[in-house]
Parts: C-alpha cells; sequence; structure tokens
C-alpha cells in the first residue's frame, strides 16, 4: 500500500529498487558428489556427509553410461539417493540382445562415525538396494581430512559392484544371484555378500571452488565391458583401475567436473545443490507491514475508549469494511466478525499469500490496531480456508503496542500468544457480506511431467489451463479447469496393462484422446463439524479419469501431533475424451488415515483401505517439512495384489518434493512447485485424487505451523 | 520438441497468464516469469535510484526524512515517519521498504530481503566497548541472534551537507565482532546536539550497510 499522501513530493524521492537483491558471496565448503551423485570423490564413496537437508541434483556420463541422481541429506548422518541410469545401449543379460536399457535404483548411507582429531569418520552405504541390482554394492568407509580440509584421504572395502577388482576374500559367503524379474523389489539377500575388495580416494582442495581428484576404484564394470565371463558388451575397455579428475564450484548451487576413468575414458559431472536452510531471498522483498498504532491513553482521550460503538448498527460490518481497507495490499481477506465483548473481538481471516500463517496473523493485528476502537484489547485471529476454522490465535493489544519494533519482538510475542481451536462459527459471528459470493478465474500456463517411460525417459507436456472458481457461501465452493494441450506429449505407445482393472495405466489414453479437456469440474463443501472435527463433501468431475461422489471427516485438534481421518468415495471411470461422459468402470473405495507429527518436521501418514482396482492395502508415506515451506518425502503402497498381477515395479512407490515459489523469488506467494516421482503409475494401490483433501488444508494453519513459522509475524 | 520453441512458448505463458487473482498461479507460471525477468535484466542494467528532489525541497518537507543508500546496490530513496512507537521510528520508502531507528541507530528494517529483525542499541562509550544484539530471520525460517562487542573510537570532526545543510560533526567509528564474522565497521557522524546526522550501519551479511542521512531530527 502506498501510504505517503505525497505522492508526487515522493515520486522525486526515489525508490529502494529492490530489482537485484544481492547474492550472498560466500561459497560454502561441501563435500564433493561423485559419477553416483553421492558424497564421494569420482566414482567411490567418501565417509562424508552434506549439510543437513542439502538436495542434490548430478547429471554424469562416461562412456555409453549416464546417470541422474537426487541425492537427499535425510538426517544429518543420513543420505538418500533415488538414480536414473541409462546403458546406451546395453543387454542387461549380458547379451547380444543390445537396447537403450534405463534403470532406476536407490541407495541409502549411514555415517557411523564423526571425524575426530585422530580417527577418521566412518560411513556405512548401501547402493541400488531395490529394483534390478544391476548397479548394487555395499561399503564401508573411512575419510580423513588434513590440513585443514585441503587433503581428504579415503580409503573403504566394497562388495558388489565394489568387489570386483583384485578382492581380498568372500568373508559372508557368496553372493546370490540376483533375479530381475519385475524389479522394484528390497532386494537384502545379498548384502554384503561375494568377495570383497579394497578402494580409496585422494582430493585436494587447494580453495573453495576447486578440487583435484585421484582415486582407485574396485569396480570391475564387469557387465559393461565384457570382463565378466557371459557379458557380451563392450561399452568401453577397463584398462586401469586409476581415475583421476578436477571439478570447479562456480557457486553454491553448481559445480562441474571433468574426469578420465579406468585409463579409457573421458567423464562430466554436473552437480546441482540447494538446501531449504540457504534461500535466495530470506525474508521478502516488497512492501513492510503496515504500523502498529499506538492508542492514546485513557486519561488522555477517554471518548475513544468508550464502548459506544458497540450500539452502532451493523458495526461489524463497517469494522470489516475498514479492515479490508487495509489488508488491500496484504493479500489476506477478513470474511467475518464476532463481537466478544466490548474489549475482544474475533476476526476470520483468509491468507492467499503469506507462506507462514503467522506472517498473515501479524498483518492482520497490525491493521487492527489501525482500525479497531481504542477499548479493545484482546485480538482474535480465526485462520480459515474455504470454510474450515481451523485454529485461533488470541493477540493483546497492549503487547503489540509494547513489543513492535523491540529487539526479540518475535519470541516475547509467541510467549504472550495463545493458539487454540476455533471451531464451528459461534452464534454472532456475521459475515462478511462483501465477501461472498466470491469469483475467481485464472489461464495459466501448465507443465505435465510423466517420468521413467522406458522408451523416453522424460515426457512433458505444455499447455494452458483455464480455471474459475466459485463460492456462494462460506465454505461451498464450484470449481472447474479446462486445459488445452499446446506442446509435447506425455502420451506412450507401450503397452502398460496389469491383470487388474485399468484404472491408471490407460493415463495414455487421456492424453492421447483429445488435447482439449475438463480436467475437473466439481461441487465442493467443507466445514467445521465440532471443534476438532472438519468435513468435506465432493461430487462431480473430480479428476483427469475419475468422476463420482467423496466425503471425507478428519479429527485434528490445533495442538495435537496426531491426526485421524476417513474417506469415503464412490468413483465412475471417465471417457477417454475428457468430456461429460463416462466409462463402464466404477468402484467404491476409501480408506482409514492416521497423522503424526514427528520430531525435525517429520510428519508420517498411513492409510489403509481399498483403492481404486477393488484392492485392499495400505499406503504409508513418509515427509519432511521444513519451517519455509519445503517438502521432501517418499512413499509406498502395496495391496493384496500379487506382484505378477501388479506388474513392472512389483508395488507402488514414489518421491515427492514440493518447494515454496517465494524461496526462489522473495516474493509472499502460497503457491509451489511440485514434483512428483514415482514409478511407473500402475493399477494396483491407485488413489482417487480428490482436491482438498482435510489434512493438508487443516495442518498448515495450526499450531505447528504457526509456531515454527512464528519469526514472520512481525515482518 | 525444440528448445527454442518451448521457451518461446513459456515466454508468451508467462506474459499471458492472467485472472482475477494474482495469489492463485502455479508453479510453471512463476518459473516462466523469472526466466523471463532473468532474461530481461540480463539485457540491460538496472537503473540505480537515487533522490532527485532539490536540498530545497528535501529541506521544507513538511514531514521527517531519511535519505537511505544502500551501498550494497547503491540505491538511494527518501524515507518518511510512517510510525513513532514509544522511542523507535519507522520510516518508509514510496515503494514500502521500512527502516527502523531509535536515538538514531538502525534497528531494523522491513522490505529488502535478509532483513533485520530487531537489535538492541548501546549508548556511545568512545574508547570502550559496547555490546550489541542483532536479531534475523534465517534461512530455516527461525529469528536468531548475533551478538555483536563493538569497540568505538573517535575520528576526528568532519563538516558535513545534508539537503543542503551544513552540520560540525564528530565521527565515531566502531569495529565489531560476533562469533559469525569480524571486522563489521559502523561510523556515526554526531552533530553539536548530540544527534547522530549521518552514519553508516551495517544491517546483516547479505543486506550489507546503510548509509543514512538524517534531515530534520532536531530542527523542527
Amino acid at each position: 500500500m502506498r501510504r505517503s499522501a505525497r505522492p508526487v513530493f515522493t515520486a522525486l524521492m526515489g525508490l529502494t529498487a529492490l530489482v537485484a537483491v544481492p547474492a550472498s558471496a560466500e561459497t560454502l565448503r561441501f563435500p564433493n558428489l561423485n559419477f553416483y551423485g553421492m558424497t564421494g570423490a569420482i566414482d567411490t564413496p567418501t565417509a562424508l556427509s552434506q549439510p543437513d537437508a542439502e538436495v542434490g541434483v548430478t547429471f554424469s556420463r562416461f562412456a555409453d553410461l549416464a546417470r541422474t541422481t537426487l541425492s537427499f541429506q535425510v538426517l544429518p548422518r543420513v543420505q538418500a539417493a533415488f538414480r536414473y541410469s541409462g546403458f546406451l545401449p546395453m543387454d542387461p543379460e549380458g547379451g547380444n540382445n543390445e537396447f537403450d536399457f534405463w534403470d532406476r535404483s536407490f541407495d541409502i548411507t549411514v555415517q557411523l562415525l564423526d571425524e575426530q582429531k585422530y580417527l577418521p569418520a566412518v560411513k556405512i552405504g548401501v547402493q541400488d538396494f531395490i529394483g534390478t541390482g544391476i548397479q548394487s554394492s555395499e561399503y564401508v568407509v573411512a575419510t580423513k581430512r588434513f590440513w585443514g580440509d585441503t587433503v581428504t584421504v579415503s580409503a573403504g572395502l566394497g562388495w558388489g559392484r565394489l568387489g570386483r577388482y583384485d578382492d581380498i576374500g568372500t568373508p559372508f559367503g557368496d553372493r546370490p544371484d540376483r533375479d530381475y524379474g519385475l524389479g522394484g523389489k528390497l532386494e537384502l539377500d545379498g548384502l554384503f555378500r561375494g568377495p570383497v575388495a579394497p578402494f580409496g580416494s585422494i582430493i585436494w582442495r587447494p580453495n573453495d571452488k576447486l578440487s583435484v581428484f585421484a582415486e582407485y576404484s574396485s569396480d570391475t564394470y564387469g557387465l559393461e565391458t565384457g570382463f565378466e565371463s557371459d557379458s557380451r558388451n563392450r561399452m568401453f575397455d577397463r584398462d586401469t583401475p586409476m581415475n583421476y579428475g578436477i571439478s570447479y564450484r562456480f557457486n553454491n548451487a553448481v559445480e562441474l567436473g571433468a574426469y578420465s576413468l579406468f585409463g579409457s575414458e573421458v567423464g562430466v559431472r554436473l552437480s546441482f545443490n540447494g538446501n531449504p536452510s540457504r534461500p535466495p531471498v530470506v525474508g521478502q522483498t516488497g512492501p513492510g507491514p503496515g504500523v502498529v498504532a499506538q492508542r492514546p491513553s485513557r486519561a488522555s482521550a477517554p471518548q475513544q475508549w468508550s464502548t459506544g460503538w458497540r450500539a452502532i448498527p451493523e458495526v461489524e460490518q463497517g469494522l470489516m469494511n475498514q479492515l479490508n481497507r487495509q489488508l488491500e495490499d496484504d493479500g489476506v481477506e477478513v470474511v467475518a466478525m464476532r463481537v466478544v465483548s466490548g474489549s475482544d473481538i474475533e476476526v476470520t481471516v483468509r491468507n492467499s499469500r503469506y507462506p507462514a500463517p503467522a506472517q498473515a496473523i501479524g498483518r492482520v493485528s497490525r491493521a487492527m490496531t489501525r482500525v479497531l476502537p481504542s477499548s479493545i484489547e484482546t485480538f482474535r485471529v480465526v485462520m480459515e480456508r474455504e470454510g474450515l476454522r481451523s485454529s485461533q490465535t488470541i493477540l493483546r493489544r497492549s503487547d503489540l503496542e509494547r513489543l513492535v519494533n523491540s529487539p526479540d519482538a518475535a519470541e516475547q510475542l509467541l510467549a504472550r500468544t495463545q493458539i487454540t481451536e476455533a471451531g464451528p462459527a459461534p452464534v454472532g459471528t456475521v459475515v462478511n457480506a462483501f465477501s461472498f459470493p466470491k469469483f475467481s478465474w485464472s489461464l495459466s500456463p501448465y507443465l505435465r511431467r510423466v517420468f521413467f517411460d522406458p522408451t523416453e525417459p522424460v515426457r512433458l507436456e505444455f499447455g494452458v489451463e483455464l480455471g474459475a472458481e466459485y463460492e456462494p457461501v462460506d465454505g461451498l465452493v464450484f470449481s472447474g479447469t479446462v486445459a488445452q494441450r499446446l506442446l509435447g506429449d506425455t502420451s506412450t505407445n507401450v503397452d502398460y496393462r496389469s491383470n487388474l482393472p485399468a484404472v491408471r495405466t490407460d493415463a495414455s489414453r487421456y492424453a492421447d484422446e483429445s488435447n482439449f479437456g475438463i480436467e475437473n469440474l466439481q461441487g465442493a463443501y467443507y466445514f467445521n463439524i465440532t471443534e476438532n472435527v472438519y468435513g468435506r463433501v465432493t461430487a462431480g468431475y473430480l479428476e483427469r479419469m475419475f468422476g463420482g461422489v467423496s466425503a471425507e471427516a478428519l479429527w485434528k485438534p490445533v495442538g495435537s501431533k496426531l491426526g485421524l481421518g476417513v474417506e469415503l468415495s464412490y468413483a465412475k471411470k471417465r471417457d477417454y475424451d475428457r468430456g461429460f461422459g463416462f466409462r463402464d468402470y466404477d468402484v467404491v473405495t476409501g480408506h482409514l488415515a492416521a497423522y503424526y507429527e514427528l520430531p525435525m518436521g517429520f510428519d508420517l501418514q498411513v492409510l489403509a483401505g481399498r483403492y481404486l482396482a477393488e484392492d485392499w492395502g495400505a499406503t504409508v508415506a513418509l515427509q519432511r517439512t521444513f519451517a519455509n515451506g519445503w517438502e521432501i518425502g517418499a512413499y509406498a503402497t502395496k495391496t493384496d495384489v500379487s506382484d505378477e498381477d501388479f506388474g513392472e515395479g512389483s508395488f507402488d512407490k514414489g518421491i515427492s518434493v514440493k518447494i515454496p515459489v517465494t524461496w526462489f523469488s522473495g516474493k509472499p506467494s502460497r503457491s509451489s512447485f511440485n514434483g512428483d516421482l514415482r514409478s511407473l503409475e500402475r493399477d494396483g494401490g491407485a488413489i482417487l485424487r480428490v482436491s482438498g483433501r482435510l489434512y493438508n488444508r487443516v495442518r498448515g494453519r495450526q499450531e505447528t505451523e504457526i509456531v515454527e513459522q512464528w519469526g514472520s509475524v512481525w515482518r | 520438441m525444440a528448445l527454442k520453441q518451448s521457451f518461446a512458448a513459456l515466454a508468451l505463458l508467462a506474459v499471458t497468464a492472467c485472472g482475477n487473482n494474482p495469489d492463485q498461479q502455479t508453479g510453471i507460471y512463476y518459473y516462466a516469469k523469472d526466466a523471463v525477468q532473468l532474461a530481461a535484466s540480463a539485457l540491460s542494467e538496472p537503473e540505480k535510484s537515487r533522490v532527485t528532489a532539490s536540498p530545497a525541497a528535501i529541506r521544507n518537507a513538511p514531514v521527517n526524512i531519511l535519505i537511505v543508500e544502500n551501498l550494497e546496490t547503491g540505491n538511494e530513496a527518501g524515507f518518511t515517519i510512517a510510525a513513532v512507537n514509544r522511542d523507535t521510528i519507522t520510516w518508509q520508502s514510496d515503494d514500502g521498504v521500512q527502516v527502523v531507528t531509535r536515538r538514531g541507530y538502525l534497528i531494523g528494517t522491513a522490505g529488502y530481503g535478509f532483513d533485520l529483525d530487531g537489535s538492541t542499541i548501546s549508548s556511545l562509550d568512545v574508547g570502550g566497548k559496547v555490546v550489541r544484539t542483532h536479531y534475523r530471520l534465517r534461512g530455516n525460517a527461525q529469528v536468531e541472534p548475533e551478538r555483536f562487542e563493538c569497540l568505538q573510537r573517535s575520528v576526528g570532526s568532519e563538516v558535513i551537507t545534508i539537503a543542503g545543510r551544513q552540520f560540525d560533526t564528530r565521527r565515531v567509528r566502531e569495529i565489531c565482532r560476533s562469533p559469525e564474522r569480524t571486522d563489521i565497521e559502523n561510523i556515526y557522524w554526531i552533530d553539536r546536539q548530540g544527534i547522530i546526522r549521518q552514519s553508516r550501519q551495517w544491517a546483516g551479511p547479505v543486506l550489507g550497510s546503510l548509509l543514512i542521512k538524517d534531515v530534520h531530527s532536531g530542527l523542527r
């Protein structure tokens, strides 16, 4: 909001012009990533760890081997990775039947010991332990750094791939042959079995940017080079076990390396790093908050302290109008108000902009100091979204007046603030007459991604979508989206059919049959059933492939770490042209759900019930949510479908990443980039994609999120 | 799909995306918008903002003014009083960026990004050691303190000109260190009334230092 009364004069006063925010200049020193995208040297691991929560994306290539790895430092000692490797081309069985073979793999490493003054760090790692196991290896590695962090020396023992060259014996028995089969299953039988061989590396880092590597690798690449007796592949010649290389870190986000591998090949590696704790902009650029108005003392202005305002007809509407004028540019709207007493007012607030609910609460409270009569001392701010009143934050006006601009104001205000249940709107709540009906529309680009198609690892589709939403009364929402494909294609010719009803494997036909279609068109009602129980009923074209009716209830007290839910839906398969018609498959589906907030931002969800192909089973999802909105998680679903009936991948699993737009732009926004890396979408374990599930709508406005992001309350 | 073609499509989508609610856009919209902005900023250096009003106009303004230059970016703007809370003053530029001062000391900023959330202040103790704690929002969304110890010393006198008015000032230089960093420098130009007439104060590791000129305090 431009609060200046002297626009002409202020125009001459310049603007702070926030176009270019200076980037953090210092390059941080983190351990290198290797060709497998894990903490390591060139092709072997080291025992160091990345900073907590570090995310890396590494592209590496040598010979005809291409690897793309997403790595995540899950905990300070635990790193996990998901990798997509291309063998271009190769026969994975070692014969003459070569083709571009793409393989997914998962790794996990645990740093057992920290580096000490005289003792090295020690790490244990398992590579490619789910799926085909074509790249599987296990290792124990020790690393010690010398002269500060200038020279890093690592030595380890490897099994599997890393146990093939010049092995020193077979301590734990023979390694069973892996049955590649349909892939996707946990393969634990062979861990640390078979021959074991030493490997090692030295890294010299003369400064923060440059690294020079020398490595002795015990991986023979037998399958790829034909070294193994039964393999006929000749992707490259492995002349020596020695690898050399050099890498340069451009900044905290990009590192590029060039290497000589096995005496015959040249390889390159490009790594991108990011960390939820290292945003490009901390806090936000853009207008600061409105001011906190100081009340005159009761003695100096007794008339301003009178409660005579209560007698004014429709005083709530008048006050709401004034508040919303003040909040016009803040993306926050007061949708209802209740006068609790002459000194106590409750406002119900909808926040469509600030990622941190505390920031919305702060801006509303500040506006309340500017607008509300002096006699009002207690501010109750109810966070609401489309009918769901999720929490009530109670602040004292005199605390705001006393603490604004004081040194540790956020912490001190929190100590005096109460967060409690909101419950259904109490009697006496006046709904803002100008808030409803509410209509919004948007025309936006979209990007649809399909990963891991064997013939094309990434399929993209660009287009535009037109969305509209109509909310005649609080909580009743009619919405719809139509999409027009412009470029690219997510359809495929690969026949994915399983032995189950085709509920998801025919996804391609929905992309193929029509460039234009209805993505969803539905009516939904969201409401508080009781103080701690929320409800939702949705009907219509719920998603691209299904229409129907869905109902849900969620118990989630404002300060509780536990939430319990139940959902029941009747879904009917939509026609492939994404028009109004239906196919002749329908199903009653639903689940019981338990949600639990674990320490360190981990969120556990367990769903159990009946899935879209009438299969029964459960989904377990573990997600780490960071205070600034990043979410990184993994999930797996197993139902009573046999692996054979399920088909490739054996059961449904995937990784999800959510990065808030604010983290990049520094501008307040509730939008985010959502990435979902899932294995091929199968028919078993498929869940209805109804929008507006209650947990995500409620949790983000409750105590944990409000308190975690309280640092933004004065922003 | 040709890369060029898709970038053109992205650019087109970024500029054509619309709706009646600016807070409802897809992530890809922001991605496209950022890409377009990045390309645009690579083509032209943004012009630095300056205060262009005449010294007389600034001097005769009906409200108190601070002229603040962000020494990191070189942008300068006039800030007018937006609020007085107890002994703190919130100053605001026309684009809504704020600085907060208490007796001339910088105790907060808002809207720059990497802002200073709050700070204790310390009295001048030339030749002595003063302590000050900054509170800043960190990348992990928590406000964390940074405690500085500063050594102050007098570095002579200087006549300075602000909005055409001359002031005889004594200059106090302060070197601060914290567990996180050393060699943070602040300079205060203190006029005969004892008012910090001009100062160069450090606000944070990325935001850097602000050069603050106080046009009106103590002169109304």
